[in-house]
């Protein structure tokens, strides 16, 4: 699999948000104000590439050396939640204007499936360092565009009129479905 | 001893985590100005989000700063305020609380267009014609207010329109929100007493066209029921000269 493919593939096609339907909790959640949807994309595209990179160090260096590769879920739940902390410790030091800037979204990504679907996903393909790296960045990138694009669309949602019981939530359900059957039209091209 | 490696190995894991993130709120230690928390302590702590913050703790971040004044706190009482200005060392002023005001006293004088079966709600009953009621601007009577108030300060009141408990109201405006026929209003006492009246005010056509704006529904009310010295107290309350004299004798109706 060339990096190409990798990155077509992890942006569109295996789309994490549309396709895969990991992360759907701040998919709904962030994606009411294209201000927050842009916040939470941001955070998501620098912890799931640190998370992507460090996970496979782990699995590599520790998991598969000693025999540990049934502890990884539980392994990779830890490293992730620590490395979230860490990362926004450091952020709140050293840059604190993309602290401010990524706010809330940054301790809510600890529990994210999205990053820890990614990871598995990562190391089940056998991928490479360098490969890992640009998976993981595809797939960061394939969610921001998606709740990006969620965002758009459920901004104008806002100003048109919808029936009381559909508001909000429910018609946000239903946009979520058209907008992944869209994405399918991306399936084959690999 | 495949299951002591595992135990081992998530031994060591979180050690070095634990290790790690101690050693890490150490060194990335941020100074945070000690005041903040002091703020917050004397602060009602509901995080209502009345003062326009995102919640108590982004309320004291702002008054540390100096971008909220100490009564920021809408909850809170005199006192509280009076003890985060100690903590700032500045004056703590003398802000207005707001309240919140009830514009419509007509309720259920006004006739019914239509027999309403339905949800018990107002927004669901302004969505039919805009209400029930010939008026088109009063009060539904349905209490979305009064479900809406978290401090039990609005109870439905004996003609059909919301009562506000002015001891227990603290000026939240949940209840302005909720409302589909803007009917409640947060503002100050003075905003009240400066507040001219427009021509969509929901008052007796006597009341909208009096030059003093005086209560009019009110005062012949109270000489009705023969409450003389309360009559003249209503004329006085808006009467710009204070001058006028109200003259009443039994048998005779009262002018000016």
């Amino acid at each position: 699999m060339g990096y190409m493919e990798i990155i077509i593939g992890g942006i569109f096609v295996n789309n994490i948000l549309l396709a895969q339907f990991l992360g759907n909790c701040p998919f709904l959640g962030t994606s009411k104000k294209m201000e927050t949807a842009v916040g939470m994309a941001m955070a998501v595209v620098f912890v799931l590439v640190l998370a992507g990179v460090i996970t496979w160090l782990l699995y590599a260096f520790f998991l598969v050396p000693y025999k540990l590769v049934y502890m990884r879920t539980i392994a990779f739940i830890l490293v992730i939640a620590s490395l979230v902390q860490f990362v926004e410790m450091f952020l709140k030091k050293s840059i604190p204007a993309l602290y401010a800037g990524l706010g809330i979204f940054l301790p809510l990504i600890t529990t994210n499936c999205a990053v820890f679907g990614a990871c598995i996903l990562n190391i089940d393909k056998e991928l490479s360092f360098m490969k890992t790296l640009v998976q993981s960045t595809a797939y960061a990138m394939g969610f921001g565009l998606a709740l990006i694009l969620f965002a758009g669309v459920r901004e104008r949602i806002i100003l048109s009129r919808v029936p009381k019981p559909l508001q909000d939530t429910s018609i946000g359900l239903v946009t979520a479905g058209i907008l992944s059957l869209t994405f399918y039209a991306f399936k084959g091209m690999i | 001893m495949l299951s002591l490696s595992a135990v081992l190995f998530m031994l060591g894991l979180g050690a070095l985590c634990g290790v790690v993130l101690s050693a890490a709120s150490k060194i990335f230690y941020v100074y945070e100005d000690p005041r903040i928390a002091e703020v917050e302590f004397f602060m009602a702590g509901a995080n209502c989000g009345g003062c326009g913050y995102a919640g108590c703790s982004a309320a004291a971040v702002a008054v540390v700063a100096g971008e909220a004044p100490p009564s920021a706190c809408i909850v809170a009482d005199a006192e509280a305020a009076n003890n985060i200005a100690a903590v700032m060392g500045v004056d703590p002023g003398t802000a207005e609380p707001l309240l919140s005001y009830n514009t419509c006293m007509g309720g259920d004088r006004a006739p019914d267009k239509y027999y309403y079966m339905g949800i018990n709600s107002c927004q669901a009953l302004a969505t039919l014609y805009g209400g029930k009621r010939e008026c088109p601007v009063g009060c539904l009577g349905l209490g979305d207010c009064v479900r809406a108030c978290a401090f039990d300060a609005l109870k439905m009141g004996p003609h059909g329109y919301p009562v506000v408990d002015e001891i227990k109201c603290v000026g939240c405006g949940a209840c302005e929100k909720v409302c589909p026929k803007d009917i409640m209003e947060i503002k100050t006492m003075s905003q009240k007493l400066l507040h001219l009246n427009q021509y969509d005010d929901r008052i007796a056509p006597c009341q909208q066209t009096c030059p003093a704006e005086i209560d009019i529904p009110r005062y012949i009310y109270q000489i009705k029921n023969g409450d003389y010295e309360g009559a003249v107290n209503t004329i006085r309350e808006r009467n710009p000269t204070k001058s006028f004299a109200v003259i009443l004798r039994p048998g005779l109706s009262p002018s000016l």
